[in-house]
């Protein structure tokens, strides 16, 4: 069985990477960086197998967000959930739209971050 | 149909047509009127002329025969009339007047005056040709008397005879039937004149009735032509300011009206785009608030939580501080935006260091773009007189715009070059473009920017605050896309 203890961030804010980053030093759970798509993907196809959750930003430098979105499913297959996390007034539109089916609207709550990083291992 | 005819028509035609009709109404009534008086004062006058004057003549004839007959009356001297041969003759003579002044002016069978002409035709018209004949023959008699008694004049008197005996009661019944001929005469124009008053009454009647019955139709197909469609329009307006939907207002007309909601469509489409870029602004502002507020609300979770673990304290510090200086000029940018939409900008200008200036805000920016490479020429000592405050801030949009315009493997060309006049701060964004709609977009009131380039999706707020503070400084901001960047040009007076 493939242990997978890694989650995935990509966002263009570095303080909110950073954040992620800590909350997951805290949980013990790895926490890769990403400040756009490409890095991200490349991420991806590194890491796949240690990796069991993505968090992708929608404003961000690089692909469009719906093209980013469909290489990550596609890379990432249906075992990697991957959810939107974004500050955009509309979330689950944004959701919609990247035919994502989870979303995290920015601010969010360390508790809300802790039980997605959980029921993702 | 009319209605949709007087669409065509603009308002203020309706109503000077409206206004033209009862006025032609009113000439016309007021012309008939006045035609009418001069008719009933001819006739007052043809009565007077052709009917009084004549029965009066007559009276007066009648009463110089029935002189002539008594005084000539074979028992008069018993009676005790005395009947001078100079007064018989006076009175022949009154009556041979008679006889020439009745058949010049009066005389209707024959008479050749334009009284006498029209009112034979009236009479004939009639069907009263009798009266005519009776004039004929009465007229005929007294001329013949009046000739027997002239033939026995001699040098200015004239003796009683039996010729003189015999002629005085045929002159004097000839008088009779002409008088009463002449009143019967008189009755019949009373008559026309009455009908002909009574007409004119009808027709001032009918054209005061036709003329308010015209006026009624046409102030109410004016008033259909106009009413349903201010009340259209208002029901818009309700609608609009109820529940905030633009509803088209389509009017076919080309009148004033129809440019009313023309410019009430303009105005309220206008309101309505306002509105979206009001909510799309405050989409952005609020997405650029959570961002920092994210930040420093995880890292003081992290804090309360982990109070201890020194390896996560510092950071967490540092970035709130950070983000808090983010948020907190973010506000700054709401607020001042605000205070110039209502006026109540300030201006307070003194001499700083627009280098040093530069070179601040670059550093401040500079932690939330770390992969952001900046390429600095900055001359030093550049100093200028304005208020640095606003230029700081400025600057702040300035750069954050241009960053977000970057794909961030490019770096960003800071400059400032100044003249004796003017200070020029030039910011480079290679690889990035805009179209010529996009470099608008950036510009409006509350406008905000979401890039779909190949750049990904990228917002923040536009430069419509950035520039407006140059204007004040008497400067101005340029953004030009030269093929291969954008480049963005802001020139300050120093």
């Amino acid at each position: 069985m493939i242990m997978r203890e890694a989650v995935l961030i990509i966002d263009d804010d570095p303080s909110c990477r950073e954040l992620v980053g800590i909350l997951g030093q805290i949980w013990g759970i790895q926490v890769f960086e990403a400040a756009d798509c490409s890095a991200g993907l490349r991420i991806l196809q590194r890491d796949k197998d240690r990796i069991r959750l993505i968090l992708l930003d929608y404003f961000m430098p690089g692909m469009q967000p719906v093209d980013c979105s469909a290489a990550l499913k596609a890379t990432a297959g249906p075992s990697i959930p991957i959810v939107l996390i974004t500050a955009a007034v509309d979330p689950a539109v944004r959701a919609a739209e990247l035919k994502l089916n989870h979303w995290v609207s920015k601010p969010f709550d360390m508790s809300v971050l802790e039980a997605l990083f959980k029921e993702a291992a | 149909m009319a209605g949709n005819v007087l669409l065509k028509v603009s308002v203020g035609r309706r109503l000077f047509l409206l206004v033209a009709l009862q006025t032609a109404i009113a000439v016309l009534l007021v012309a008939t009127a006045l035609n009418y008086l001069s008719e009933i004062a001819d006739d007052t006058q043809y009565m007077y002329r052709f009917q009084l004057l004549s029965v009066a003549d007559l009276g007066q004839a009648h009463r110089h025969a029935a002189m002539l007959q008594t005084l000539t009356r074979p028992d008069a001297a018993k009676l005790g009339y005395q009947a001078p041969p100079a007064m018989i003759a006076n009175l022949v003579q009154e009556l041979g007047g008679f006889d020439h002044r009745y058949r010049t002016k009066w005389q209707t069978a024959e008479g050749t005056s334009s009284d006498a002409v029209r009112f034979r035709g009236e009479i004939l018209q009639l069907g009263m040709s009798d009266l005519i004949e009776k004039e004929k023959s009465a007229i005929k008699r007294f001329e013949q008397s009046i000739r027997g008694l002239r033939e026995e004049k001699d040098n200015g008197s004239i003796d009683v005879t039996d010729e003189i005996r015999a002629q005085a009661p045929i002159a004097r019944y000839a008088i009779g039937d002409l008088l009463d001929v002449n009143i019967k005469y008189a009755e019949i124009a009373n008559q026309q004149v009455a009908k002909s008053a009574h007409t004119s009454e009808l027709v001032l009647l009918a054209i005061g009735l036709a003329g308010t019955v015209s006026t009624l139709l046409m102030g109410l197909l004016v008033r259909r032509a106009i009413a349903p469609r201010i009340r259209r329009l208002v029901g818009k307006v309700h609608r609009f300011r109820d529940l905030g939907v633009v509803e088209q207002i389509i009017d076919t007309g080309d009148d004033e009206i129809a440019i009313l909601g023309n410019a009430l469509d303009t105005g309220f489409s206008a309101i309505a785009a306002r509105d979206r870029e009001r909510d799309q602004f405050l989409a952005v502002t609020a997405h650029e608030l959570k961002t920092p507020i994210t930040s420093i609300h995880g890292f003081a979770s992290v804090l309360a939580t982990h109070p201890t673990d020194r390896s996560v304290v510092d950071r967490a510090i540092d970035s709130i501080c950070r983000q808090s200086w983010r948020l907190s000029r973010l506000i700054e940018h709401l607020f001042l935006t605000m205070r110039l939409r209502s006026g109540e900008f300030k201006f307070e200008p003194n001499p700083f260091d627009y280098s040093a200036l530069v070179l601040r805000s670059m550093a401040e920016i500079k932690p939330f773009f770390p992969d952001q490479v900046f390429k600095c020429d900055v001359e030093q000592s550049v100093t200028m007189l304005g208020d640095d405050a606003l230029l700081e801030h400025a600057i702040w949009i300035l750069f954050t715009c241009a960053s977000a315009l970057s794909s961030g493997d490019k770096p960003l060309d800071v400059a400032l070059h100044a003249t004796q006049t003017e200070a020029r701060l030039t910011i480079g964004v290679q690889g990035a473009n805009l179209s010529a709609h996009d470099i608008q977009a950036l510009f409006v009131p509350f406008g905000f920017i979401e890039y779909e380039r190949q750049f990904g999706m990228r917002a923040t707020v536009g430069l419509y605050l950035c520039r407006q503070i140059l204007q004040i400084h008497g400067g101005r901001l340029d953004v030009s896309d030269n093929g291969g960047g954008v480049r963005f040009l802001m020139v300050a007076p120093r």
